[in-house]
């Protein structure tokens, strides 16, 4: 009998644990429990990249 | 001859070669808390030249030197303080 | 209705951002710390009407033409994403180049709200500024705030939902001087530009006091910039930070946690009494609660870390440490700049890492990037705190050292880089706009301790947690799924995994399958090692309540994990210079943007843990014991390949810069 309890009580607690990445994950957080989860690895707009390439200045606009 | 001058400038040891602009007229002769006019900017790195623009250093602009620490100097352009390396203040001609 | 918030760089965005959406990101009181756009929804109390309103908040720029790549992101966003609104953030105290960008903006077509922040400074330095007339002049609304105490946010934000749609008139349509100006001459058109915003300027402008003199913040910088005493009010102020984090204020608070951590498990083993199944009992109060009380042990720590990481850069100092660092850094190869991201490294590599975005130069990013991890985190904390305690009766040098030892690798790999990429890039200049010193607002830095102390309990309370459950389990049943008896534990699944690794670590002194396992679950995350050797070992009691003053439980610990003091210290030293955790790999990795440097980053960073672990535990065995340690021949040999390779990149003849631009010519 307190087995059974124990063993609900590990299987609960790792449950939650599983359950919280995963909406993390859902979310886009990258990891959890990381206070930049969400923009990490997240350049602004990720379809486009040249800012990050040459710098030569578009003076000319 | 554009590369033999770029190769040039790429040699750490730049002494003041009598190149035009590696005199006495750039920032590192300036006297501090006193304002000059920018003469220009002279450096190949048109980026830098163009980034300094729009911070308000170009000719025409005045600019103060409000200390020297060590090889940096805080120059004060349009109302801001920024610290500048060594070669960027010889870049800046007064 | 998307509004978008941009400006100078400094200029109170973040804290604008902060303020109206209730969000928390990172502030800092210098140019640079927003390097990513982020967006958030207006808090209902500031907005009273129905539409949903998101916020984008935009890395700082100088003008809409991109020369750094923050500006480029603001830039791109703007032409890109078309936001119904732009709320230019100007700072008031700097109104001759902040309306430089505000006309640009204003040509746009989509409509702005100008903010005048900061406005708390410009009362204290009695400026007076006509509000009416620069409207007027600029043709859009001007809101007065102050983002730092939130006055002016509410009327923001209702003329910012008058203005949608609507269309503005072009700042300076009246002047025919302007107008005169084609698209092709760029810098004459600009050039006029200033001069009419200067004229502009003083017309509603009235100021008592000329900014070019010397101010406060100026004879702050003589000393604290100083070319000699700079360095040593760095070295001080980075001491002071660790020493309270980590041997004072920091243990202080993790005795009483611990001691409730402990009473916690103590009550749960109660609970149980004798009931219940060894195996699952264990696991729950040695696997679960005490390998993540363990961990959670630390857990005031790492916030004091964070409150005084927070109050340094609130103070504006960050700047001048970059100055103050900028000569030594260009012998490296690197520039002042570099060093940001290493300071803020010591709190958690990963917006370290992402603060690299703000060095110009590709190279000089990239090898900051792969650098700024040797700097310890606050993750690698509880390790070194577990180990000064168990070790070295709790010596703050242990510590000190160890950021000393960062430092050192930080300067050879450096150079390391530059000899193997080859001299010949081009040198970037140094330029930095240096912030007025404040008095830094313990709200922030509390705030920021908050959020990351948050952010660890929950890291701790899911990976964590999972992590040492696995390896619990793992160390308690075989293959065959039978539970291990007592003295056999090198029979457990755990063992079997780890034995081949822990191989491969006997000439640093550490080959028990128990470190080996502990090290590799530090790649999950750095906290983990610490876990794991708790659970391992099931000394949990030790480090829970005694940690802090283990001098008789010490000896106990130490021959339970069969470390000599030197092989600890390379223990320690292996797991603080290896590759970080995977999070902070995979920042490297979005930094970096090369698998080739990618590789070769983590490659290092591998080598250097083990080179450096090896000198320690083998000149250490030699000079205490006159003798080397175990494995010293494969070992010597296993390191003499890893710096063979690594002279031969960096020592290879490769084409000369002539030649190369002959070759291009």
């Amino acid at each position: 009998m307190g087995d059974l309890l124990v063993l609900l009580v590990i299987v609960g607690v790792l449950f939650m644990a599983s359950w919280k990445l995963y909406r993390d994950k859902k979310n886009g957080i990258k990891c959890s429990g990381c206070a930049y989860g969400k923009t990490c690895g997240t350049t602004v707009c990720s379809e486009d990249k040249s800012y990050k390439k040459s710098t030569i200045p578009v003076l000319k606009k | 001859m554009e590369i033999a001058f770029v190769h040039k400038l790429f040699h750490r040891k730049a002494k003041g070669r009598g190149e035009k602009g590696f005199q006495e007229n750039n920032l590192t002769y300036a006297k501090v808390h006193t304002p000059y006019v920018v003469q220009g900017v002279h450096t190949k790195d048109k980026e830098m030249k163009d980034f300094l623009f729009t911070l308000g250093c170009y000719e025409g602009e005045e600019i103060t030197v409000i200390s020297v620490l060590a090889d940096n100097y805080v120059v004060h352009v349009k109302g801001a303080r920024y610290s500048i390396d060594q070669d960027l203040a010889r870049a800046i001609l007064i | 209705m998307r509004i978008a918030l941009a400006g100078n760089p400094n200029s109170g965005k973040t804290t604008l951002f902060n303020a109206i959406t209730g969000r928390v990101e990172h502030v800092g009181n210098w140019p640079g710390v927003t390097v990513a756009k982020k967006e958030g929804d207006v808090k209902k109390e500031l907005y009273k009407g129905k539409k949903r309103i998101r916020v984008v908040d935009l890395p700082g720029a100088y003008s809409i033409a991109p020369f750094t790549s923050e500006e480029s992101v603001t830039s791109t966003f703007i032409k890109n994403e078309q936001p119904d609104v732009i709320i230019n953030i100007v700072d008031a105290t700097n109104l001759s180049r902040s309306l430089l960008f505000t006309t640009q903006l204003l040509e746009l077509n989509i409509p702005v709200v100008v903010a005048l922040n900061k406005k708390d400074l410009v009362d204290k330095k009695s400026i007076d500024i006509d509000v009416e007339k620069l409207s007027k002049k600029l043709h859009c609304p001007v809101v007065k705030t102050a983002s730092l105490n939130g006055a002016g946010l509410e009327e923001l934000l209702i003329k910012a939902e008058e203005v949608v749609g609507t269309v503005q008139k072009r700042s300076f349509t009246e002047e025919k001087t302007f107008l005169a100006f084609t698209e092709e001459d760029y810098e004459g058109k600009e050039k006029e530009r200033f001069r009419l915003v200067e004229s502009l300027v003083k017309d509603i402008e009235v100021r008592q006091v000329a900014t070019a003199k010397e101010n406060g913040s100026d004879q702050i910088d003589r000393i604290v910039a100083h070319k000699y005493l700079g360095i040593p009010i760095f070295a001080a102020a980075m001491f002071l930070v660790f020493h309270l984090s980590q041997s004072t204020v920091g243990p202080f608070l993790a005795d009483f946690l611990t001691g409730w951590i402990d009473a916690f498990g103590e009550g749960v083993a109660n609970l149980l009494g004798e009931n219940v199944s060894p195996v699952l009992s264990a696991l729950l109060i040695d696997g679960i609660i005490g390998g993540v009380g363990a961990v959670v042990g630390f857990l005031p720590l790492i916030m004091v870390l964070f409150f005084l990481l927070g109050l340094m850069e609130d103070s504006g100092y960050m700047a001048r440490v970059a100055v103050v660092m900028d000569r030594y850094l260009k012998r490296v190869g690197l520039s002042g700049k570099s060093i940001i991201p290493m300071v803020i490294g010591t709190g958690c590599a990963i917006p370290g890492i992402m603060a690299t975005r703000t060095i110009k130069d590709v190279r000089q990013r990239r090898t900051t990037a792969m650098l700024t991890p040797f700097m310890p985190c606050g993750a690698k904390l509880p390790i070194i705190a577990l180990f000064s305690g168990v070790f070295f009766q709790n010596s703050a040098w242990i510590g000190t050292s160890m950021y000393f030892v960062g430092i050192f690798i930080i300067i050879l790999g450096a150079l390391m880089v530059k000899k193997i990429t080859g001299e010949g890039a081009a040198r970037s200049f140094f330029i930095m706009e240096l912030p007025e010193y404040r008095v830094p607002s313990i709200k922030r830095a509390l705030l920021s301790m908050w959020s990351q102390g948050k952010a660890f309990v929950v890291k701790a309370a899911t990976i964590i947690l999972l992590c040492n459950a696995a390896i619990h389990m793992m160390q308690s049943f075989t293959w065959n799924f039978q539970v291990v008896e007592e003295g056999m534990e090198a029979t457990s699944i755990l063992a079997s995994i780890a034995t081949p690794f822990s191989i491969l670590l006997i000439p640093l002194g550490f080959g028990a399958w128990q470190l080996a396992a502990a090290a590799i679950t530090g790649f999950i995350a750095k906290e983990n090692v610490v876990g794991t050797l708790a659970v391992v070992y099931g000394i949990t009691n030790f480090i829970n309540v005694e940690e802090f003053e283990l001098i008789s439980g010490a000896g106990d610990v130490a021959s339970a994990m069969g470390l000599t003091t030197v092989s600890a210290l390379a223990y320690l030293v292996f797991n603080l210079f290896t590759p970080p955790c995977f999070a902070a790999i995979g920042a490297m990795n979005a930094e970096l943007e090369s698998k080739k440097w990618l590789a070769g980053g983590v490659s290092f960073q591998l080598g250097m843990g083990y080179v450096v672990a090896f000198l320690v535990y083998q000149v250490g065995t030699l000079v205490t014991t006159g003798a080397f340690g175990q494995g010293f021949l494969p070992g010597l040999v296993a390191v003499s390949l890893m710096v063979g390779t690594v002279l031969y990149f960096m020592y290879r003849k490769k084409p000369s810069y002539e030649e190369e631009l002959k070759e291009m010519a």
